[in-house]
Order: C-alpha cells, then structure tokens, then sequence
C-alpha cells in the first residue's frame, strides 16, 4: 500500500512538476521576505528546564535588582593624577549617562548631612531597643554606672575629636543607640566590597580607583538589551581625560560575549561546511544539478523558520544557531535520491528507495520529536523547527528532486560495492566481524572509565579579557564571593518583616548573628516596634527618667558638667514613640531598603543574606522547610541545580529516542534480526564517542548528550540503508549515498571541532566521532554481518 | 549594598567615637596649620594690593615656607569652651610631627591621653582603660578623610583648601587668617570658622581658634616650637614609659 500510495503523488508530482516548482519558488521568495519580520529571542531563559527551583531562581535574579546594575571601575593610571581628579572624572561621567538607558548612577554617599542624619535616626532608638536591651540598660542606672559612663565622656570630651562626638554623646550619654548603630554596621558586612569614602566618592582604599553602579531597566537575560546598554557606557567612557581609564563589570557582558563567540563559530563554520560543501558537489561531480542538492537544507530552513514563528511566534537564537546541524542532517535525503538516480539511470528509482529513505527520516525525526516532551521551551522550538525542517527536506529530495535529475542513462555513474581500499585488500567477513569486535572493546575499556561534568558553568565562553576586567576588579574592591540570599515573601512589606523576624531569630541560632544580615535586625516590623516604643515608654515613665537624671547631676559635678549637658537626650526621650513607616531623617534608608526588600506585583520580598556555603545553606534550608513560601537563592547551589536538570531532562528524552528508532526500525523491517543490524551503526557510534572522550581526556556533558542523540538519528539512517538495500537487493548508489551523507554531515557538524564556544567545541567532538564510527560499522560491518548472520542463516534454513 | 556599607564605616567610626576616641577633619585642620614654615621671609611691607590677590600671595608664601619642614615638635595649650562642661576647660600636652605620615598627640593635663598615627594605623592610649587600641585606616574612611587632608595641609598646599573653605585675612600685621568653611561641605555643618595667628616672623603659628556653629569654641596656642630638629623617638610610642 505504501509503495501505491507514494507511486501516485510521485507520479502526480511528476505531471505538474513546474506548477510545483512554480509554487515552491513562491514559497521561497515569501520565506525571504518573512525573515525581515521574524523576531528573534535572545533571552536564555528559554533554554533552562522546567524544574522548580531553577524557574524559581532565575526568577528571583530577574525580579531582584541583583543583575540589572552594571559597576564601572575607574584607575587612575597617571602616576601624577590624584584622587581628586579621578574624582571630578566620575562627577562628569556620572552626568553623561542618562536615562532611558541608565536609571540612576550612584557615585558615593553624601557625608555633609550624615551627622544630622544619624543624630535624627537616634530619635527612633526607642522602637528599636528590645526588652532585653531595655533591662540591661535599666541594670546601668546606677551611681557607680552612670559616673562610669560619664567619666568616658569626659575623655572623649578631651580627646581631639571631641567637636564631632559631643552631639553624641549629649543625645545618648547612656550608649544606648550603640547596639542599633553597631546592627548598622553588621548590615553590609556580608555585602561585598571594601571601599572608603572620599568627598562622598567610592574610592578604593589606595585612592588610585573610584566606583560607580549604574542601575539599568535592562536585564541580563536580554540579550539585544544588554547589547545596546553596553554599547552605550563604552560610548561615554570615550569622554574620560587621558591617564584615566574604566573597567566594567556586568553580567550584560557575559551575554553579549556569549553571544558574540557562538556567533563567530557560526560563522567560521558555516563559511568552512559551505564552501566544503560547494567544493564537494561541483569539483566531486562536477555536475551543475548537484546545486539543486546544495540548496535543498538552506530552502528548508529558511521556510521552517518562517513556518515555526508563525505558530510559535518567536525563535529562539539559540535554536536557529543548530542550523548548520540540522543542514548537514537534513542533506542525506538529497543525496541518497542524487545518486541512486545517478546510479540506476533513471528518476523514477525514487520510488524505490522511498521507503528507506523516509524510515531513515523518520528515525532522525524521532530523536527530534523526543524534545516536545521537553519542559524546556527552547527543547519545543528546536523540535518543531528542526521536524519542519527535515520534512520539508523530505519532500523535496522525494517529489521535486528527482524530476530535474536527468534519467538519461548516460548519466549514470558507476557505484563501487565498497571503500577502494577495502576492495584493494579484501578481508573475509569473519576475520573483519573479528577485528570489529577487537576494536569496539578497545573502545569499550576507557569507554567504562569516561567522567560525567554536569557543571553549566564550563559552559561560559565568556571573553578572556571580559574576565580579566572582574579579576582586576576583584583585587581591588573585594567582594568575589557573593553572599546567598534567603527570601520571605509576603503579601504586605509588614506580613514580610513579621515572618522574617520569626526567621531571624532561628536563623541567627543556627548561623550565628555575624553571618546572617538582614533588615529586621536593624528596622523590624511595625508590630515590634510599637510593641518596643511602649515599653520603653513604660521605662522611663516609672521611674527611671528621674532616677537617671539624679544621678547625672550627682555624678556630674566631679566632671563639671553643665545642667544642661544632657538636655538633648532629655528633650527626646519620647519623641521617637510615634510611629512611621520608615525612620525620619535618613535620606539614605531608602537605598539601604532597596538591598533587603523587593517589591513585586502581588506582594514583597525581603532579602537576607548570608556565606554561599554548604554548611550554611544546609541549616538555613532546614529553617525555610519549617516556613511554607520562604526559598534560599544561592549562585553555586543554583548551577548545581540547573546542571541536574538539564541532564535528567536529557537522559529522559534520549530513552524516548531511542525507543523510538527501535520500533521505527522494527515497524520498516519486520524482523528482529535486521533491526539489530540497523542498530550497530548507532551501537557503534556510542561506545565510540564514551571511548574517544575518556581517551582525550574530555567529560561528557549535556551539549555532548544532546549531540549524542542526534548521531543515533543520523547513523541509524546509514545502518537502514544499507540493510535495506542488501535485504531487497537495490541497486541505488547505497554505499555512495551513505559515504557521502557521511561526508556533508560530517562537514556540516564536525567542522564544530574548530569552535571557540566550549558548548559547540563539545557537540564538535561528539559528532565527528559518532558519525564517523557509524559510517565505517554501516559500510564495512553491517555487510559482513548481515552476510554471515541473514544470507547465511537464511541459505541454511 | 554599597550605600549601606559606606554608612557602616561613618557609623563605625562615630561608635568609635563612643567608645574611644577619633581624629577627625577639624582637628587635622587645626594641625595642618600649625606645622610651621622653616624659613621666615621678610613679611611683605608691602603697599596695598586687591584682597584676593594679597591672600594668594600669603598663602604661596605659607605654603613655600611650609615645603621646607620636614618635622616638629611643639607644646600646647588648648582651651575648650564646651556648652556641656560649666567651665573651661584647659587642656596641655605635646604634638609631634615627621613628614610624610607620622602625627603624635600627647594629652598630659588634666588626664593622660595619647594618639599615634603612622601611615595607615591609629594607636590611641588613655589612663583610664590604660588599653592601647589600633585602628586601621583603611577600614575607617573617617579616619582616611581626615589623613587625606592631613597629609594635604603637611605637603603645604595650602591653596587646595580654599576650594572647601574661603579665604580672608583680616590682619596682615601679624598675619592672621580666617577659614570659612564652603557651603555643602562637611566642616560647614559644624565649623563656623577657623581663626589662624601667625607670629611676627610667620616662623611658627600662635595660635588657633575654631568657632563651631552651635556656639562651642576652641583656641590652641603654641608654646615652645621647634622645627626639624631631632625627635626622640619615644614620642612615637602611643603608651607612656613608666
């Protein structure tokens, strides 16, 4: 039934075949205009699997405003430039950058009010004191503590920076704030980097760099965005005088690196397959038609791309960038068809090796279809583009192909039944069968031994240069080793600061207070600090204001103090038992806010921060398990997951695969045998790439998985055509065909090899060793096989 | 995250300021302009030039003199007129000085106290905790601001002040100078102005007077300056011989 079915479009074709033509090359001109308006996404978050800490992760990395800034470094490099100078640079720079591209440039801080500021901050001590701070400072309101603490102002008093300290020391005379300036100081500890201020300027501690942050609405998942941030900042960085010169420090840069190196090897590979290519069908055959094989992939491809981003209404990058790939896959069809018309003299041979050649496709497309039961998005692109792609080729190679290969037979080409070597040195099917064997347990030995890295990280072909920049930045600003971050949510900023006060405590019992840093310790929620303003209210009221200023005025006289030396402190004593949403006076409390609490759409989240350690990690995700919501974001922890995912993902669609050729396999063949033949090639292929690894010294991977699989589609191809062809006794250019398929893929994919990106360096190897063992086991070994074990089998039955 | 980390540094250094003690700008700038020039030019007889101008001609004047010293040693009496205390108070001691980095102040009445600066560490004593503590400048950009401007006032470049103070010499004869700290500056938020007498022969300061905003002031008079001669080296020792 299936060779009517296809005998009648074939011949149906065959009638109209410039009406096709026709319409094939309107297809084309649209697909080439459709390509101005097709969007392409750059964002790789389209390329991460579905798993939930993962999605949770690069969410909260968007969301946050972690990754959005982007920090300039800049040297003074003159050895006669000083650091005000430097200074005055990064004040005309900071005016260059402007919005939309860059929100806001922070340079420094602003010390002329910090004094007024922190003295206003100290009103608000009385919601901040906790009870047991409270009891300890009622434990001082005694003679002997009170004439200790003013004798230690006196000192002060005396010491030569006495003129900053007196507005202190009038306002707190008990020390009282001290605990709450000291939580101040613990707030950044984790934070990172080891500045100085100079005339409110970040200025590294030799004076020689100062620091600007820029905060960016560009993400740096946007690739195209990221492209455009960058390419401004280096356009004002122009503007810098001589002997001052600016590193920058974003991961924008990695992005666009990435980007930029995947697209050089694009490049270099597609210049090196096409020219391969072109060199191999006009000087191999010398034959013009052989064009109309060239262009088969390139057509297929260019329509599949329009016809994916109809339905999906978006491509990603990374999937378009498989191109070459999919090319030199995709090829075969043409080139069974070329030469088995070549070959037999005539067009109409098509029809027989329709079947094999469309199982051989089907094979390749199941190992591509595996990936719609991917979670990953990009998975679901790569499989409806690339199934389009290999169809489109299908049809081209079996309907339009053949009508313009000339079926005349002095036309036909001469196919040799093996390798001239081989024919040169004929070796019996036992003896070769043997040395197979020999050979495939020599590949088998370091194939046992050959490592797994799940590690994403390996897979940053970030620029050298680019990392050079972070490690000069690293040396001298500190702050390699970013923190992990323990996220609350909450509906409400104050359901947020309850439940992370709840947190807090357990956190800082299993951690310790030193290595966990987090806003409540400093402004808890509304509800504690309503709760503290009235006790400490309670205090004072009952007795202890009078008691305190008794004895001020009896211990005082031995150090001459005025009467009104501590009137400040006095004078506000309740002043800070009104309640506000955040602390009066501080105008930097807003960008301190802005590190611990992010607010989303539907709620808040505040951030602690803690060491991205194992142990640390560990016990604070015990505490998160106890609070429903809660989850640790932690960069080392976050590779680890998203490497573990992306593998099992992988390992689960390479079983769907390769179940798939299986019963594909057995479906075309009807017999057990043959399809085992049909899979030495792919047997072949594997043990050999596990082989070849270990040997180089290379661990397997997920882009080497990923390239794994597509060989079992590509090699499976070569092992059907060849059992076809000796089952049903074709004379169809068989071992020509398969050497040649072999040839372009190899070219289309090998040429990886020369890749900068560690990600297609890997798919490089992988392939070159899977197709090219798969060859050689299809032409020589399934010969010899099929020979002793089918035609022996079936003379003696 | 770098906001709050320069405020954690201001804080530290004023919680320092609580429990210890610290130097701060103010008195950097009263120290800078005591360093005494070394050699004493003929104060100009002078006719009379526009204000600016004269100013400028003292300060380089100042600042030549002052390239010259490379140390010195002086006592001192300062008189602190404080709203928390009834009285004045009057403290004596002794101030040391060796090019490029090295400070010494020795409080000696009414209570012993001392600080030490070399290059990047403060040391500070006191006769009552009798604990000598360290302080990394580094880590204490308070404590830098006030070396940075130290080491300015030291190098004798006087002229780069006036981009954060204005400049007025109300008396040539002995030549007096007045420091106004500039709007938007740090000092301005507490320092009123800055009152600066040099001797007959602008060989050394007499004295200096800072006027705070809040009414407080200060005067610091010189006694018995000496200038690049040999310095014991047991000044520079933050905790007294016994």
């Amino acid at each position: 039934m299936f060779d009517r079915v296809f005998s009648f479009l074939y011949d149906h074709v065959q009638k109209r075949r410039w009406l096709v033509t026709g319409l094939t090359g309107m297809v084309i001109v649209i697909s080439l205009i459709g390509l101005r308006f097709v969007a392409f996404d750059n964002n790789i978050e389209l390329m991460l699997p579905g798993d939930e800490e993962v999605h949770r992760s690069m969410q909260f990395l968007r969301e946050s405003n972690f990754s959005n800034k982007v920090i300039l470094s800049l040297e003074m490099k003159s050895a006669e430039g000083t650091t005000q100078e430097l200074i005055s640079a990064v004040d005309r720079l900071a005016e260059s950058l402007k919005p939309p591209m860059v929100k806001e440039v922070v340079t420094g801080i602003s010390e002329v009010n910090m004094q007024e500021e922190m003295l206003s901050f100290m009103k608000d001590v009385p919601q901040l004191i906790d009870e047991s701070r409270l009891s300890q400072i009622g434990r001082e309101i005694t003679p002997e503590g009170v004439q200790a603490r003013l004798r230690g102002i006196y000192q002060q008093m005396l010491t030569p920076g006495s003129t900053f300290l007196m507005p202190f020391a009038r306002s707190d005379p008990l020390g009282v704030a001290s605990n709450v300036l000291r939580a101040f100081e613990k707030l950044p500890a984790l934070l990172g980097y080891e500045v100085t201020i100079q005339n409110g300027h970040f200025v590294s501690a030799d004076g020689r760099h100062a620091m600007m942050i820029l905060d960016t609405p560009v993400a740096l998942t946007d690739g195209f965005g990221s492209r455009e941030l960058i390419s401004y900042v280096r356009d004002r960085l122009q503007g810098l005088p001589p002997g001052i010169s600016a590193d920058i420090v974003a991961g924008h840069l990695h992005s666009i690196s990435n980007e930029d190196v995947i697209k050089r090897d694009i490049r270099l590979t597609t210049i090196i397959a096409s020219v391969g290519f072109l060199l191999l069908f006009l000087l191999g055959f010398r034959d013009a038609r052989s064009i109309l094989v060239f262009i088969m992939p390139m057509i297929s491809v260019l329509i599949s791309i329009n016809l994916s981003y109809l339905i999906l209404h978006k491509l990603s990058y990374f999937i378009i960038g498989m191109g070459t790939v999919i090319a030199g896959i995709s090829i075969d069809y043409g080139i069974f068809v070329y030469l088995a018309v070549r070959t037999g003299g005539r067009s109409d041979v098509a029809k027989q090796l329709a079947k094999p050649v469309i199982v051989g496709a089907l094979t390749t497309l199941g190992v591509f279809a595996a990936f719609f039961f991917s979670s990953v998005g990009g998975y679901n692109q790569l499989a409806l583009f690339s199934s389009l792609s290999i169809v489109f080729c299908l049809a081209y190679a079996l309907f339009l192909l053949p009508h313009f290969l000339s079926g005349k037979g002095k036309d036909a080409i001469p196919s040799p039944d093996t390798l001239p070597l081989v024919r040169r040195f004929p070796v019996p099917d036992t003896i070769r069968v043997a040395i197979y064997v020999a050979l495939m347990i020599c590949a088998g030995i370091p194939a046992m031994s050959t490592k797994f890295d799940n590690d994403v990280t390996q897979f940053d072909g970030t620029a050298p240069d680019i990392v050079q920049a972070e490690n000069r930045f690293y040396e001298v600003w500190g702050g390699r080793e970013k923190p992990a971050v323990f996220v609350v949510p909450g509906k409400t900023l104050e359901e947020a600061l309850q439940q992370g006060e709840r947190i807090y405590r357990e956190a800082t019992a299993a951690v310790g207070e030193e290595n966990f840093s987090s806003l409540v310790s400093l402004w808890p929620s509304r509800a504690t600090r309503e709760a503290n303003a009235a006790r400490w209210e309670r205090f004072w009221r009952r007795g202890h204001e009078e008691e305190l200023r008794k004895y001020i005025r009896e211990q005082g006289v031995q150090y001459d103090f005025s009467e009104e030396a501590f009137s400040p402190f006095f004078e506000n004593l309740y002043a800070g038992l009104v309640i506000r949403d955040e602390p009066r006076g501080l105008s930097f409390f807003g960008k301190l806010k802005e590190q611990f609490v992010v607010k989303k759409q539907d709620g808040y989240q505040l951030l602690s921060f803690f060491p991205d350690e194992d142990r640390y990690r560990q016990a604070l995700a015990s505490v998160s398990a106890r609070y429903p919501g809660t989850f640790v974001v932690s960069q080392s922890a976050f590779s680890h997951s998203l490497s573990r995912a992306v593998t099992s993902e992988l390992i689960f669609l390479s079983a769907i695969a390769g179940v798939f050729i299986l019963v594909t396999a057995r479906l075309l063949l009807r017999n057990t045998p043959l399809t085992v033949l049909v899979m030495v090639p792919v047997f072949t292929g594997l043990l050999v790439i596990l082989g070849i690894m270990s040997l180089l010294g290379l661990a397997l991977n997920t882009p080497s998985i990923l390239a794994a699989m597509v060989v079992t589609g590509i090699v499976s191809d070569y092992g059907i055509f060849m059992v076809y062809s000796y089952r049903y006794e074709l004379k169809v250019g068989a071992r020509a065909s398969v050497s040649l398929a072999a040839l372009t893929t190899l070219l289309g994919a090998g040429v990886l090899v020369f890749a900068r990106h560690p990600v297609l360096f890997s798919i490089g190897v992988t392939m070159l060793a899977g197709v090219l063992a798969g060859y050689l086991s299809s032409l020589l070994i399934v010969p010899s096989l099929y020979r002793l074990w089918i035609q022996r089998g079936a003379g003696s039955a | 995250m770098l906001l709050s980390e320069c405020i954690s540094y201001i804080i530290s250094a004023i919680n320092k300021f609580i429990g210890t003690s610290l130097v701060i700008t103010s008195v950097v700038m009263w120290f800078c302009m005591f360093v005494v020039q070394a050699r004493a030019e003929s104060p100009d007889g002078g006719k009379l030039q526009p204000e600016a101008s004269r100013i400028e001609a003292v300060l380089d004047r100042l600042q030549e003199k002052m390239s010259g010293i490379q140390g010195l040693q002086t006592g001192f009496v300062q008189e602190k007129e404080l709203a928390v205390f009834k009285q004045k108070i009057v403290l004596k001691g002794k101030v040391a000085l060796r090019k490029p980095s090295m400070l010494a102040w020795h409080v000696l009445e009414p209570m012993r106290y001392s600080l030490v600066m070399d290059g990047d560490m403060v040391r500070q004593w006191d006769e009552d905790s009798k604990q000598v503590q360290e302080i990394s400048l580094a880590r204490n950009p308070a404590f830098q601001a006030a070396v940075a401007q130290m080491k300015q006032w030291f190098s004798g470049t006087y002229k780069s002040l006036e981009k954060d103070y204005t400049v007025g010499m109300p008396s040539q004869s002995p030549v007096t100078l007045e420091f106004t700290p500039r709007e938007a500056t740090v000092a301005a938020k507490v320092i009123k102005r800055v009152t600066v007498i040099f001797k007959d022969d602008e060989r050394y300061i007499q004295q200096i007077r800072v006027e705070e905003q809040n009414g407080d002031g200060m005067s610091l008079t010189f006694v018995d300056t000496r200038l690049n001669e040999p310095i014991d080296e047991a000044v520079w020792e933050v905790k007294p011989r016994v």
